[in-house]
């Protein structure tokens, strides 16, 4: 009788690790460099130095001063998982470059073009492809400047 | 009480205390990336005093990269960053979110090796604990 009680106990004790269960993460680099504001930058006129101090330096780290490149990049995870660390194939994630702006100079330090691009991330299984946004890109060239 | 029930008492506690303890809980988890403080330390760094050794000296480590500018000017580099994750699972459903933020800091030092110029981001100050995976 006793040992019919713990096998019952222990079963549902089973149960319970291999309880399978739906995981939800987001992971967001460089929220503050989201919707960067370049509209101060006048090509063939403004140099690094203004661009630094206003932009602060790029979170991509730099090999020179020729190009200084911003990121914000968001990661969004579904799955759907087995405890024990035993997981099902079932996890979809979707990770995109979401607001990335580029500032290129040349030799003197002096900006030469910019390029500025927003995409949108969507969740999988929950959100497909169709739910994506289209991506925007704008490049701010002499003349718009 | 009969000791057949107190056998049951025993053995429900113990199954409902490992079952709790193993499939529900809060998470709370950080990571920062090289120097943890270095904001607090370039507030000590004086352009146009500090020279490349001293800021070494600062910071407590040499720079994550060294490059060669025009002017004879050199660009002392760091890197760094802080990241924090905040999630809940309560048995059938997990939900963590991870806030980032990485930061670069550029010293420039001219030809007599002073510190002439220098540019921190501020990516990983105030970074907030957020549990909610979704929205914007």
């Amino acid at each position: 009788m006793r040992t019919a009680y713990l096998m019952r106990g222990l079963s549902v004790l089973a149960l319970l690790f291999m309880t399978a269960g739906c995981v939800f993460q987001r992971s967001v680099v460089n929220r503050g460099e989201q919707d960067l504001d370049v509209s101060f930058i006048r090509i063939g006129k403004t140099e690094y130095k203004e661009v630094l101090e206003k932009l602060g330096p790029p979170d991509i780290p730099l090999k020179d001063l020729r190009n200084f490149h911003y990121t914000s990049v968001d990661r969004r995870q579904s799955g759907f998982v087995i405890r024990l660390g035993l997981f099902l194939p079932f996890i979809w994630y979707d990770e995109r470059r979401i607001h990335q702006v580029l500032v290129e100079l040349d030799d003197n330090g002096t900006v030469i073009g910019v390029c500025k691009s927003v995409r949108h991330v969507v969740r999988p299984p929950l959100e497909s492809e169709e739910d994506r946004e289209a991506v925007y890109t704008e490049v701010v060239d002499e003349e718009s400047s | 009480m009969g000791r057949r029930s107190m056998v049951r008492t025993a053995v429900a506690v113990c199954l409902l205390t490992v079952s709790a303890s193993s499939v529900s809980g809060c998470l709370w988890r950080r990571a920062r990336t090289n120097i943890a403080d270095l904001h607090q330390r370039i507030g000590k760094v004086e352009t146009g005093r500090t020279t490349t050794d001293e800021l070494i000296s600062i910071l407590g480590s040499p720079p994550n990269n060294v490059f060669a500018i025009e002017g004879g000017r050199t660009v002392y580099l760091y890197t760094f960053g802080d990241s924090k994750t905040e999630g809940f699972n309560l048995i059938l459903i997990e939900i963590t979110k991870s806030n980032i933020g990485t930061d670069s800091a550029i010293f420039i030092a001219d030809q007599s090796g002073v510190i002439s110029e220098m540019f921190v981001s501020n990516n990983s100050q105030d970074l907030p604990w957020e549990f909610w995976a979704f929205g914007d």
